[in-house]
């Protein structure tokens, strides 16, 4: 039943932001490559790729552009969604799962329509589709929960005060930078020791390599990373429960 | 055969702490996030307790009603009960679905929502089941009179014509235990029959009047604690002999002489920056009667010094039990600069006609000093409209009339009806 109820939940408000504006859904798909266009010419001028790569840097930086949508979005959308139902929360009692599914439904569908969009920019480049792309889809929920472990608190604290709202873009361009999104790990430096201990970097390569069938790198990083998403997301989850209903007194 | 009654609900030593200044609150509430140690009940400037100490449980099936006088702590109790808030001390513990129904909208609507959306919308959020979502919207459509208005957007619709469908849906929508808070009865009757016959109820009751004849159990709310928990027969008893409660609340502190005073909530929850408060509301000729004229007096007082100048506007919206608008003072009144700022001053609403069918209406009245919102009273002006001679006419009028033309008049002396300004 939450489930379905944070699909209300979604829907009210994609529904509205489509009617608020000429090209209605059409933003959905222009936003969620739009931004990454600019970076990745850059980055193709400024060769982020690597000659060892087995993907055209163009899809290697919009796989990784991809992946780190959905931990992104997992970060930010819980906050949106809170904002844009604060009101309602103070008079119907919604539970803690609908306001994640709410936030999953989003993340989904963004990723769905970029899915879209890169499988297209694949075959421009002639990648072609393997089986094993599907087994990228077991690390949604890892990047999900990653996410969501940020987001969650954010969310409860950000019911209260909006600082975190205006703050979070900071983070972003940080963590963005942080893994190895559009550009390749490089050898050594200081860098690639960030990437080295970001877990971020191992939730969105293995699933871009495994679209273009390359098999697990890092296994026990991976494998940490993945316990680490756990830990996160169990952290965040039991801080949003416990504060959520005390932050609904001062919604204004 | 009956099953055996289960607690539904239960609260086990239950404190509840608000703050009256929000903005400190909400600091308050952000450290407490960050250092969860910090002692919740620990009373600081502008806190006081809603709730002390409370302890009941109440089970299936049962109904009842918690009686107490304005801020007593009976919205507090409904919304622990509804999960929509936490307890600053003790265990609320619900181990069944709770509704909470009160008067107005749900807020979750949005402008270019239709009208089908909605009711689909508030029928999946209150909880119905996926496989009825369209059914119960469907139901809450035809029983509100809304088919030929589904494809209407709600921008588009009069203002309150959300309340009805959102009152039903709050009825339609399966839950274990519902909660009237405020909320009005006999609108939807069949369908509160049956909530009434198979639920557990809880009603949050101001006077000993207003408790329905088949609660058998009464919670008696005085100040945030529990006075009274048994058979309502004798908490009516215990309510009447109570000395009249100093609230703490009140602005004037003040009741009338002539029983038509009306109730103001506390001023520091009232919207506005305060310069001048409302501090007593009365009706000066009687209970009012449909097509007869009616006067209002409003009493205001200055709290706060400094620069401000002249009351630009002030307006009274009459709603019905909804909270539909359903008449208010017209536009060109707000245009009017109705005088200066004094240390205290009073306002008289005068109508000629009261074009309203009888029955029971509420007031939103508002004063606006240099432009910007100073103080406003939501809905706690009861007006109980009577039978009167419309017009002359033996008539009633049709409800739903538009703006009408009122006599307004700001001056330290009562008006005349011969003379009003507007």
């Amino acid at each position: 039943m939450e489930f379905h109820r944070g699909w209300f939940l979604f829907y009210r408000e994609l529904q509205f932001r489509a009617r608020l504006t000429f090209f209605g859904y059409g933003w959905n798909i222009v936003n969620s490559l739009a931004s990454a266009i600019p970076l990745i010419f850059v980055g193709k001028q400024f060769n982020f790729g690597s000659p060892d790569s087995h993907l055209p840097y163009e899809v290697h930086a919009l796989c990784g552009v991809l992946f780190w949508g959905v931990f992104w979005d997992a970060v930010i959308t819980p906050m949106d969604v809170a904002f844009k139902t604060r009101q309602l929360l103070k008079r119907v009692p919604i539970g803690n799962m609908t306001m994640i599914f709410a936030t999953c439904w989003a993340i989904l569908i963004n990723f769905v329509v970029k899915l879209t969009l890169i499988a297209i920019v694949m075959i421009a480049f002639g990648v072609w589709f393997r089986p094993s792309f599907l087994l990228s889809l077991l690390f949604l929920p890892m990047l999900m929960m990653l996410g969501l472990g940020l987001g969650l608190p954010f969310m409860s604290v950000g019911t209260i005060y909006q600082d975190v709202r205006y703050g979070v873009g900071f983070l972003g361009q940080a963590l963005m930078w942080s893994a190895p999104i559009l550009y390749q790990t490089p050898s050594d430096g200081l860098l690639h020791t960030i990437n080295q201990y970001n877990p971020l970097t191992y939730l969105i390569n293995t699933p871009r390599n495994w679209a273009a069938a390359v098999a697990v790198q890092h296994a026990p990083e991976v494998l940490a990373s993945v316990v680490f998403a756990l830990i996160a997301f169990a952290l965040g989850f039991v801080f949003y429960r416990s504060s959520r209903k005390a932050a609904l007194d001062y919604v204004v | 055969m009956s099953s055996k009654p289960t607690t539904v609900l239960s609260f086990r030593n239950v404190t509840k702490k608000y703050c009256s200044n929000i903005d400190l609150g909400r600091r308050r509430h952000f450290l407490s996030m960050l250092f969860p140690f910090v002692d919740a009940t620990r009373l600081g400037k502008s806190d006081f307790l809603a709730l002390q100490d409370v302890s009941f449980s109440i089970t299936s099936g049962e109904r009842v009603a918690v009686l107490g006088s304005p801020q007593s702590g009976k919205s507090t109790i409904a919304r622990l009960a509804a999960q929509l808030s936490a307890p600053s001390r003790g265990r609320v513990k619900v181990f069944k679905s709770v509704r909470i129904v009160q008067p107005g909208k749900l807020a979750l609507e949005r402008p270019l929502m239709t009208v089908e959306m909605y009711c689909q919308t508030a029928a999946s959020l209150l909880g119905a089941p996926w496989g009825q979502v369209k059914s119960v919207s469907e139901e809450i459509l035809s029983e509100c009179n809304l088919e030929p208005l589904r494809k209407v957007r709600i921008r588009d619709l009069p203002l309150g014509k959300l309340n009805q469908p959102t009152h039903y849906a709050c009825l339609r929508v399966p839950a274990d235990i519902f909660i009237f808070d405020q909320a009005q009865l006999r609108v939807f009757p069949d369908l509160e029959q049956t909530i009434f016959d198979n639920k557990t109820v809880i009603f949050m009751v101001a006077g000993r009047e207003q408790i329905p004849s088949f609660c058998t159990r009464t919670l008696l709310l005085r100040g945030g604690k529990i006075l009274f928990d048994g058979p309502t027969v004798e908490a009516k008893s215990v309510f009447a002999s109570l000395p009249t409660e100093e609230t703490t609340f009140s602005p004037s502190g003040t009741t009338g002489s002539n029983g038509n005073d009306l109730q103001l909530e506390e001023e520091r929850k009232r919207k506005g920056s305060g310069i001048l408060r409302y501090v007593s509301a009365e009706i000066l000729n009687g209970p009012p009667k449909t097509g007869e004229p009616l006067r209002l007096r409003f009493v205001y007082k200055r709290r706060i010094s400094g620069s401000a100048k002249y009351i630009t506007n002030a307006t009274v919206i009459i709603e019905d039990k909804l909270g539909a608008r359903v008449a208010g003072a017209p536009a060109r009144i707000l245009k009017e600069v109705l005088g200066e700022v004094h240390e205290d001053g009073t306002l008289y609403f005068e109508m000629d006609r009261l074009p309203l069918l009888p029955g029971q209406y509420y007031l939103t009245y508002d004063i606006h000093v240099d432009g910007l919102l100073s103080d406003k009273v939501v809905g706690k002006f009861k007006l109980d409209v009577q039978r009167g001679d419309f017009y002359k006419t033996g008539e009633l009028p049709s409800k739903g009339m538009g703006p009408f033309c009122v006599g307004f008049h700001w001056d330290h002396n009562p008006p005349t009806t011969e003379d009003p300004q507007i």
